[in-house]
């Protein structure tokens, strides 16, 4: 064992311990254990190898010995797995910390203190063994209450040396009576409403005559002070500015580090413990400028607001926001708006009164120098150019938000750029699925151009690398401060300033440098912030420089056997691949398409090597191999990039695999070297005085063609080639791959020790290795077998409810296995740029592995339910398109009178711009001509020879009342979806909502009724004329989202939506008789514009109708509650939702008693 | 190293080159030129177009602003 190899050992063990704690985490308690154990495994190793250090001449010494060297490498890397494992479980959790003991013994009731308290805090008794009746207690002690002291304008101060000055003063308290019931279960925690510096002793009122109570003090981490949702009760934070603000248009978005909070508004000052809160700040806030610049960094402040907490999944498969803030230690949001007539809700506070402290000298430097370049950039390149320039060399990628390719800004102007006509796509989306989204994250690619740019001026000035290898690591440092020290960027420095100094100090290889390079980076991230090693950016970074290093090689052997014939056979076959999967993507993917033609491939490949044998065709020298060596390498590396790092990982982080990325790379990365080394050259130029802003401007203008042709580039690429959902591999499925890529990495070796085994084992025949070896590959595949299914829920009926805000999408799951998804959600392209449809219902419907569809149920033509469905079909196999009557002809050709004659309006009172809405959703948007549209879609999935040969073709069906669809009977349980409406005596009145599909769900003795849109009118018909026993359900949707705005009035009074709710809802609430009602709510704003509000007023009343009739818990929302899961046997159901799962692993706090949970 | 000196030579020469090919036949940077030279890059459509972009970061004359 040489130090090297003990080193990546060592750093790999690290991560493997950080991932076993992932899969399977201890009680946080028992870290002190683990930590023991670590340090004694740990230290001896270490003890060991500093001997051997001092030593190693000498007889003894370690590396002599037979036994010690491998006794070393145990200790380290079992070292190292626990430190991983230990690490990840203290980053992970912040554990409540055990004070003291209540004993009750008879008479004697015993507070057995074992820690004292550090500060004021939170308590909490939790109840250790059974008890024969209710204990009542109080707490008896003392607070140190902190009080700010304020200057004469209000605003809290701190000392010259920068520490917040409070005024203390002791109050003896004792808690109110605390009830310890004897129902609830051991473990149950109570929380003490009041704080305590001290615990004197209790307070016996009440209790049984044995039992055990423990004490516990809640940390004051920050995220146990947030709580979520909208309306929390304002906190005061003294804190300071940690980050650069993020300055948009029309808001600043600021990192800050908390140091004390005031929880609740009124109460004591608690010294908070760890965690970030993410502060937003809107430009109408008195004082916004001071805080919308870079100066703010370090700076201290005040603010005053709701602290929440973001968002964890609102479905299946969903992006957790909150996760993910979480793994860069931000545990709290806070909005801050600005009232009228108040202070504003931060505010800068000056040390000791002179002025703002200022943070790190070295961020400031590298934070000044990045301003000073982003102003040369925004004096010498246009815009976009320069957003894009700033995001790939100084990180700006916020830059690009929002931000549309040149000339498609202009609305109602076509086709500006090289023909390539008019989407509404930004630059951002442009990037993602044309494969090129790389460049905007800083990482090993931008390192490596800066590194080498310097090597190369450094090289130009004659100077010797021992000397300018150190300034060279500085500069990468200040780059990663200046591009935000993304996990990526810092992996990338580590490993270049590793190899800068093997490089110039040790002169090794760059390979070795890699070798050790990257585990020993891993090891530094992870070591300070064990959260991201499940994030995107390390990952990806990660997966991409080891696909480099490891892959590259292998594959470009491998296609160095490519010549002649053989070669030219492999490029014209790919050539057709690309044309066929650009042309028709769905067809490359069919089983009945892609295993033939394979088949042929490979008939042709072994043709084209026959006819080579014979002389024929083209000569051997028309190989891959000679090519340059420059360009084979750089098309292998194309090719590892692909393997190892973008099929699995983007099908398995995004759902998404950009194909069209295998071929713009081929441009981009060569391209974004040119680009970041003229703008990084332009910009340290540009500060020489007086002349560099010429030579900036001479070069960017240069660098203003490469960026407009890299922003080209992405936007062709990304309208011809397709950018598919996947189905997300299970983790499992991810590793195993991953066995198979080693396989072949290693193959010559694997190859080697089989075939010394089979000799060693007398296995003569011929073809013996290539046995052992498919058995080896099909025993790799043994953890697929074993690991349980995708799907190993209850066989039966499973519904899904899915929270896609103020918009429906509901998938039904049948006991026979078919998959039938009503209601597509919304799509909005103007204000918020919302599209549930790419968002939430395809990333849902890929983690749950589905990519077909046995039908797509569309309601109603109204946005909210159907604007969705053309991104369904351009990637989802759907067998049945079923509409309700009104929608039958869908088709490009139908103008918009035609369109409104068919939606039966009239002249009724509609809002002209959600009609034109559907218009533009169903038919399409002239204005729009590269938008999707259901009529399109379908257009391009008639029924054809190749769309049947694809299972592409769609059938359109319109349903009426009296329908019975998707029958089956399982086991003796019928299962349909029964259609109840509209016919042909459905009132005309809202003839949009109320002509739309009514749906029931019946599975043996459980039924679920979906009303759809259904007005008020509606809503009463179908109560009076549809028959009891056929409108029963167990489960009913709230019809219209619960927001049916009455009457002609847009904004109607409260006792207008009563009467109106009663008159329909009422006695449709009778018949039906539901045990449960679910609201499918969210924002009706981005949907509804203005109206919005009213809707929202309305919500709340009809709400609480419901809640009225059938009880507060038998109302759920997905705005609540979010997705919520239904399942049946076809005699119960029971229900589950994403809010109760987050509470379950204490993700969402809702009450005070939570408080203890983890978060 | 070499390689890298003269690779870095080359895309510098030919950018200088390319640039005021630019500044030569684009009316936008023709402008910008004048305006540099006028000492008013504020009224240059370049940085026009910039308004929005980053508007905290203002133009700076030879780090004369920099605190």
């Amino acid at each position: 064992m040489n130090k090297q190899s003990a080193i990546i050992a060592f750093c790999y063990f690290y991560i493997a311990g950080i991932v076993v704690a992932m899969m399977a985490p201890v009680d946080p308690s028992r870290l002190a254990v683990f930590n023991g154990l670590t340090a004694a495994l740990l230290v001896p190793a270490l003890f060991i190898l500093l001997w051997d250090a001092i030593a190693s001449d000498r007889p003894g010494a370690v590396s002599k010995r037979r036994l010690l060297p491998w006794l070393t490498f145990t200790l380290l890397t079992i070292g190292a797995l626990l430190l991983g494992y230990s690490r990840y479980i203290a980053a992970d959790t912040v554990p409540d910390m055990r004070i003291g003991e209540i004993r009750i013994d008879g008479d004697e009731r015993v507070f057995a203190q074992n820690r004292s308290l550090p500060d004021a805090s939170r308590l909490r008794i939790e109840k250790k063994s059974p008890l024969e009746r209710d204990v009542r207690i109080r707490l008896v002690g003392e607070l140190d209450a902190r009080v700010p002291v304020r200057d004469t304008n209000g605003i809290a101060e701190l000392d010259e040396e920068g520490r917040w000055r409070f005024r203390m003063s002791r109050i003896s308290l004792s808690s109110d009576i605390i009830t310890i019931r004897a129902d609830d279960p051991e473990g149950t925690g109570y929380v003490i409403d009041q704080p305590f510096s001290r615990i004197s002793g209790i307070e016996w009122v009440d209790g049984p005559e044995a039992g055990l109570l423990e004490v516990h003090r809640i940390s004051n981490h920050i995220g146990s002070f947030v709580r979520p949702g909208r309306a929390q009760s304002p906190v005061t934070v003294l804190a300071r500015i940690t980050s650069d603000p993020r300055v948009y248009d029309f808001k600043t978005v600021i990192m800050v580090t908390p140091a004390y909070i005031q929880y609740p508004a009124g109460g004591p000052f608690y010294r908070v413990e760890g965690g970030d809160i993410q502060v937003t700040i809107q430009t109408n806030m008195i004082g916004y400028s001071t805080f919308a610049r870079t100066e703010a960094y370090g700076a201290d402040v005040e603010l005053r607001g709701e602290l929440t907490v973001a968002r964890s999944e609102s479905n299946p498969g969903g992006f957790n926001a909150r996760q993910f803030m979480q793994n860069y230690n931000i545990y709290g949001l806070m909005n801050l708006f600005q009232a009228p007539d108040r202070a504003p809700p931060m505010q800068m506070v000056a040390a000791g009164g002179i002025e703002p402290r200022e943070g790190n000298p070295l961020v400031r430097f590298s934070l000044s120098l990045r301003d000073d370049i982003l102003s040369l950039f925004k004096a010498t390149m246009p815009h976009p150019q320069s957003a894009f320039l700033g995001g790939v060399t100084l990180g700006l990628r916020y830059g690009l938000q929002g931000v549309q390719f040149p000339g498609e800004q202009e609305r109602g102007k076509v086709s500006t750029w090289f023909g390539v006509g008019r989407s509404e796509a930004q630059i951002v989306d442009d990037f993602r699925a044309s494969g090129v989204n790389h460049v905007l994250a800083v990482s090993g690619l931008h390192v490596t151009i800066i590194t080498a740019m310097f090597i190369a001026i450094f090289g130009l000035l004659r100077f010797p690398k021992t000397m300018f290898v150190p300034f060279i690591i500085f500069a990468l440092v200040v780059f990663a401060i200046i591009t935000g020290a993304r996990p990526s960027t810092l992996r990338a420095v580590i490993m270049n300033s590793l190899f800068l100094m093997t490089w110039a100090y040790l002169d090794k290889s760059l390979l070795s440098s890699v070798m050790i390079g990257v585990p020993v980076a891993a090891f530094v991230i992870l070591l300070h912030n064990p959260l991201v090693v499940v994030d995107p950016s390390f990952t990806l970074s990660f997966g991409a420089i080891l696909s480099l290093a490891l892959i590259t090689m292998p594959v470009h052997d491998l296609m160095s056997k490519l010549r002649g014939n053989v070669f030219l056979a492999v490029i014209l076959l790919s050539a057709v691949t690309t044309v066929i999967a650009i042309q028709h993507w769905a067809l490359v993917v069919s089983g009945w398409f892609i295993v033939p033609w394979l088949i042929l491939c490979l008939a042709v490949c072994r043709l084209a090597g026959e006819i080579s044998k014979k002389g024929i065709g083209v000569s051997d020298r028309f190989a891959f191999s000679a090519m340059p060596e420059s360009v084979s390498t750089f098309l292998a590396a194309q090719v590892a990039i692909q393997v190892g790092m973008m099929i699995p990982l983007s099908a398995y982080y995004f759902c998404r695999w950009p194909f069209g990325g295998a071929y713009a790379n081929l441009i981009a990365i060569p391209l974004i070297g040119i680009v970041v080394q003229l703008g990084a050259i332009a910009g340290l130029l540009g500060l020489i005085p007086f002349v560099g802003p010429y030579i900036a401007l001479v070069l960017n203008a240069a660098n203003w063609l490469f960026t407009t042709f890299f922003l080209w580039l992405a936007h062709v690429c990304t309208l011809i080639f397709p950018y598919p959902f996947v189905r997300r591999p299970r983790l499992i499925e991810v590793v195993v791959y991953y066995v198979f890529v080693a396989a072949f990495i290693w193959h010559r070796p694997i190859w080697r020790w089989i075939k010394r085994v089979c000799e060693a084992r007398g296995l003569r025949h011929r073809a013996a290795p290539g046995g052992v070896a498919v058995m080896l590959a099909i025993a790799a595949t043994i953890p697929l077998w074993l690991a349980p299914p995708r799907d190993n829920r209850s066989h039966g009926l499973h519904v899904s409810v899915l929270s896609v805000g103020y918009g429906s999408s509901i998938l039904v799951e049948s006991p026979g296995g078919r998959k039938i998804l009503i209601d597509s959600g919304f799509v909005e392209h103007e204000r918020g740029r919302r599209n549930e449809a790419d968002r939430t219902i395809l990333p849902f419907l890929s983690h749950a592995g589905i990519r077909s569809l046995d039908a797509l149920i569309l309601t109603s033509p109204l946005p909210e339910r159907s604007a969705g469905a053309s991104y369904l079909l351009d990637q989802l196999r759907v067998s049945h398109l079923l509409v309700p009557p009104m929608m039958k002809s869908l088709h490009t050709g139908l103008s918009f009178d035609d369109f409104k004659n068919g939606l039966r309006i009239g002249s009724q009172r509609y809002d002209s711009a959600r009609i034109a809405s559907m218009y533009h959703e169903l038919i399409g948007n002239p204005e729009w001509p590269l938008r999707p549209s259901l009529a399109k879609s379908l257009a391009s999935r008639h029924r054809s020879a190749l769309n049947r040969w694809a299972d592409w073709y769609v059938a359109v069906n319109p349903v009426m009342a009296g329908q019975a669809l998707f029958e089956e009977n399982i086991d003796g349980i019928p299962f349909r979806i029964e259609v109840l409406g509209p016919d042909k005596q459905t009132p005309r009145e809202h003839p949009i909502e109320n002509l739309g599909l009514v749906l029931r769900i019946v599975y043996g003795d459980f039924a679920m009724l979906l009303p759809g849109s259904l007005h008020y009118e509606g809503q009463r018909y179908l109560a009076d004329y549809v028959r009891e026993d056929v409108l029963a359900s167990s489960i009913m949707i709230v019809p219209h989202h619960a927001a049916a705005i009455p009457g002609r009035t847009d904004r109607p009074s409260r006792a207008d939506v009563w009467r109106a709710l009663e008159q329909s809802a009422g006695s449709l609430l009778e018949k039906v008789d539901p045990e449960l009602a679910i609201v499918e709510f969210g924002s009706p704003r981005p949907v509804l514009g203005d109206p919005g509000r009213a809707a929202t007023g309305v919500h709340d009343i009809t709400r609480q109708f419901y809640a009225d009739r059938l009880g507060e818990d038998a109302v759920l929302g997905t705005d609540r509650d979010l997705a919520i899961m239904i399942y049946s046997d076809g005699k119960s159901y029971t229900i589950d939702t994403m809010a109760r799962r987050h509470r379950a692993r204490g993700g969402e706090l809702d009450a005070v008693s939570d408080l203890s949970i983890g978060f | 190293m070499e390689k890298g000196v003269k690779v870095l030579i080359r895309i510098l020469a030919g950018a200088a080159l390319l640039g005021l090919l630019v500044i030569l036949f684009n009316r936008d940077y023709r402008e910008t030129a004048h305006a540099m030279l006028r000492g008013n890059v504020e009224a240059s459509p370049i940085w026009q177009s910039n308004l929005e972009y980053y508007r905290d970061v203002e133009f700076r004359r030879d780090g004369a602003d920099h605190e």
